[in-house]
């Protein structure tokens, strides 16, 4: 049997094992706790390596494993910063979110923040929704397209087939299963992950002689690979730190990984939670990097326009191992991009049809009737993905370089203060949010982020100023609206 | 040979030990304090 059809197996049961997954899950779904939140009901190994495995794309096993590769050791700053990132959800806003979360009945982000400061005009709501819409929208369409690059580079399908392939399964098994069908698939793909980043970096660093000689030969090749400055000084490493450091800050606002602290069957189960979270973000990530690093050393031919960087971990496996380990290693790749899809789809499709439908316009109210809307969003949200991907929209792509930053900014600051201080009014909130995505925006587009500083950094400042000084002047104004009462 | 600087080494395998350690250090201490 041929290398190729190995392969071509091993994914065909990964993809079957998805969508009996899908199928399992459907028929625990019957109401609207269900379907957005799995009943609450995760344990603690599925919300850790579910909620790590929806936050980190395709990005950690192909773009951060390139980064790595063209920068050296200096790159590996994006591995405390978002360990950083896990540590503020993980330890700061997990606990409290879903107690609080559960207190209040909330399902989504949008309708935790409208219980909380209350919302009678939907303000709160209409400005999560479509931060959500917009941001969430295109990323899904956008990693729709990577699933087909992904199954177009490793089963040699065309790029509509590797689409319609990848792309129809994740709709599937959302559609049926809903959140738990979501975060199951996550947890097994988050599996398939780490192992494949523990695996292939022990065998590329021990293919290259080991520790010490794989950093003696990055030195040789360049010096500065081998350091944590790359090379830089002054303001160009300045600005270097503050990007990569700055990513672990969007973090807090990602509703597609904050939902599954929400779905936590209870406190108890946070804590074991946090101890798997960041073993598991302390081996994909350095894993990824310690595999550029060595990578650059057996494939050096990549940095001289042999190839493309990114593709070095399918290159490697391909290269190095039998073909039905380089299938399980090549399922690492789709499960990075489909666990984040089938994520974001969901939480999209909850924003449509819960904060929306359900709660803006009333309809859909029913239990029944809610999980039937829900399923439809996600059928059409995802249908439409699809058709975007395969017609390559460029203008829904655009949205996808403001997603990250734009959710962080949106949401962080108000989450972290509204759990931790009494300091927010509902007014502050809605200031944060519309100054967290609106600076987010405007600094993208003005190219202050190539030339000064990664967007999300000012940005998540401004909406935490804005937060604090909107709602203090709000809290003096209703005091001086109401007088003291006469004694 | 070249010299690899001492913060390579604190970056490969200090930080990500104290990440990893510090986790499962906090959750055992944490479950004594909570016994």
């Amino acid at each position: 049997m041929s290398a190729d059809a190995i392969i071509l197996g091993v994914t065909a049961v990964y993809m079957a094992i998805l969508l009996g997954i899908g199928f399992a899950a459907g028929r625990l779904t019957r109401s609207p706790e269900d379907f957005f939140l799995a009943g609450r009901s995760l344990g603690s190994w599925v919300t850790a390596i579910s909620s790590t495995a929806a936050s980190e794309s395709g990005w950690v096993v192909l773009g951060a494993v390139g980064m790595t590769y063209v920068n050296g050791v200096s790159a590996l700053w994006f591995a405390p910063g978002c360990l950083l990132g896990y540590v503020a959800n993980l330890y700061v806003l997990a606990p409290r979110l879903r107690s609080e979360a559960a207190r209040q009945g909330s399902l989504t982000l949008p309708d935790f923040l409208a219980d909380r400061f209350g919302d009678p005009c939907h303000v709160i709501r209409l400005l999560g929704v479509a931060v959500i819409s917009l941001s969430l929208g295109g990323y899904v369409a956008a990693q729709m397209t990577a699933t087909g690059k992904a199954m177009q580079a490793i089963l040699g399908l065309t790029y509509p087939q590797g689409i319609l392939a990848g792309g129809v399964i994740i709709v599937v098994y959302t559609l049926m299963g809903g959140f738990r069908a979501v975060s199951w698939t996550d947890f097994f793909q988050g599996t398939i992950m780490v192992v494949a980043l523990v695996v292939m970096p022990v065998l590329v660093v021990a293919e290259v002689g080991g520790y010490g000689a794989m950093l003696h030969r990055l030195a040789a090749i360049d010096p500065n690979l081998a350091t944590v400055s790359g090379g830089r000084t002054g303001f160009a490493l300045f600005g270097f730190l503050a990007g990569l450091l700055g990513i672990g800050l969007g973090y807090p606002g990602q509703p597609h990984v904050l939902t599954r602290y929400m779905a936590a069957s209870g406190s108890e189960k946070i804590r074991q939670t946090q101890v798997i979270a960041m073993v598991w973000g302390v081996l994909v990530f350095f894993g990824a990097g310690y595999l550029g690093l060595a990578g650059r050393v057996l494939m050096p031919q990549l940095a001289a326009g042999g190839g493309d960087p990114e593709q070095l971990f399918p290159l490697l496996a391909r290269q190095m191992l039998h073909p039905l380990v380089a299938g399980v290693m090549l399922a690492a790749i789709l499960s990075a991009i489909m666990s984040t899809v089938s994520s974001q789809l969901l939480v999209a499709a909850s924003a449509v049809s819960r904060d929306l439908c359900e709660k803006v316009l009333g309809v859909a109210r029913s239990g029944h009737a809610a999980v039937l809307a829900g399923r439809a969003a996600v059928l059409v949200l995802g249908a439409a993905a699809l058709l975007i991907s395969l017609q390559d929209v460029r203008v829904v792509f655009w949205f996808v370089l403001f997603a990250w930053s734009g959710l962080g900014a949106a949401f962080g600051p108000v989450l972290l203060l509204s759990l931790w201080t009494d300091a927010l009014t509902r007014k502050g909130v809605i200031a944060a949010m519309l100054t967290g995505f609106g600076v987010t925006v405007a600094w993208k587009l003005s190219g202050l982020s190539d030339t000064v500083i990664y967007e999300l950094v000012p940005a998540f400042l401004l909406a935490t100023a804005a937060a604090l000084a909107v709602s203090r002047l709000d809290r003096a104004r209703g005091r001086r609206a109401a007088p003291p009462a006469a004694a | 040979m070249p010299t690899i600087p001492l913060a390579t080494h604190v970056m490969l395998i200090l930080v990500p030990l104290v990440f990893g350690l510090g986790a499962l250090a906090h959750y055992l201490l944490r479950g004594r304090r909570e016994r």
